[in-house]
Order: structure tokens, then sequence, then C-alpha cells
């Protein structure tokens, strides 16, 4: 739905897009940090592209960082020489991300109400 | 700008597209027609936000343009109006 024709709808619309990527974002970071402790897990990367209106996030890939290993032979996991390979998740890496994006969400919310608001201010010439 | 005056809205602005008008094609008509599609996206958000499949920040930026439009089509109308009572006013 793009309102090209309007710059302020067109405003209100990459403010928009630009929340919904950075929600994705946000959600990633909440998925990767919430199995950090899972073995074998790779953390989840999205990639940002332009959109026709505004942001758009690509395809969700995975992270091909090795995990770190532990050698426990007791472990269900646990490959020929007992070593088991765990997530390759750092916290504040993910807590950095989930950070970054709140602030970014935060900028595009500003973005989309002070068009509302210059909007309202445009039409209030018009009332008396 | 609850559900229920959106639907309300995209209900009225459904009139413009009666059969009279589609006869004679005219600028009013193409606006007529720009103004109900932006009631009609308001709705198919709403909709599309209660069965999941659309995400909370469509709908916001949805009901507020359609929103917006109808304040701008309430205060063109009422300059419209009073324009229209000045004219009257003059004395003959």
């Amino acid at each position: 739905m793009t309102y090209a024709s309007d710059p302020i709808l067109g405003a209100m619309g990459g403010a928009a897009r630009g929340m919904e990527a950075q929600s994705t974002r946000l959600r990633l970071s909440a998925e990767n940090l919430s199995n950090a402790d899972t073995p074998g897990y790779r953390r989840k990367l999205t990639t940002f592209r332009v959109g026709d209106e505004g942001v758009s996030t690509g395809r969700i890939s995975l992270d091909r960082t090795p995990g770190k290993t532990l050698y426990d032979p007791a472990h269900p996991m646990a490959d020929a020489s007992g070593l088991v390979t765990l997530s390759n998740v750092d916290m504040m890496v993910e807590l950095a991300d989930a950070r970054e994006a709140g602030r970014s969400y935060e900028a595009n919310l500003q973005v989309f109400s002070q068009a509302r608001r210059l909007y309202d201010g445009l039409l209030s010439i018009l009332k008396r | 700008m609850s559900v229920s005056m959106v639907g309300a809205m995209s209900a009225y602005a459904k009139l413009d597209s009666m059969p009279a008008a589609e006869a004679a094609p005219s600028p009013m008509t193409k606006t007529a027609g720009q103004f109900a599609a932006i009631f009609d996206n308001a709705d198919s958000a709403v909709a599309g936000f209660a069965s999941g499949a659309v995400g909370a920040q469509s709908v916001v930026e949805a009901l507020a343009s359609a929103e917006m439009a109808l304040q701008t089509a309430v205060t063109v109308r009422d300059r419209v109006v009073g324009a229209y009572q000045e004219l009257l006013r003059m004395p003959l």
C-alpha cells in the first residue's frame, strides 16, 4: 500500500515499514537469546534491504560461526570424540542487538507521530 | 478511531461508487474512488490483524491514514458549506 502521492503519508508508510523491520530484528534476538544454551543451535540473522516504501527484511539465514565445543562424553549429543557443540549465541551481542533494535524502533515511532502532528497542524489552518 | 467507526466509514464511502457516477467519469469521481480505497484498506488491515495475517504496525498506519483522510474531508466540507452560507447571506 504505497501512498507515494502525499509525502506525509509516504513518511508514515516508511516509518511503519521501519518499525516492522525492527520488530522482526527484535524477535530474532529474543529467539536467539532463549536458545543460548541449546546445543547445536545456530543464531538467526536477517538482512535489511531497500523495499518499495522504506525498508524490508530479507531471508532469515543462520550464522555459520562454529559454536564452542565442550568435552563431555556423558552428554547424549556428544560425538565420537566426546565433544558437544554448544550454540554460537553470545549474550552480549544479542542484548546489544536487541537494544539497537529498540532504539531504531523508537526513532521510527517518533517520525510516525511527527508526520501525524505536521498533518494535523496543516489541517488546523483550515479549521477556524 | 474505533473498529466500528472504520466499518461505518467504509460503508459510507461505498456510497460514492454509485452507477450514476461511473457513467460520467470526472475528477470528482476519481477522488471519491481513491477516498473509498483508503477506508477499504483500513477495513482489510483490521480484519487481517484479527486473523493474525498482518502486523500491528500496518494496522496503525492504515487507521491513522484513514483518520487523516476523514479529517481532511470533514474540514474541506466545512469550508465549502461555510462559503456557501456566506454567499446566501449576501443582500440582494
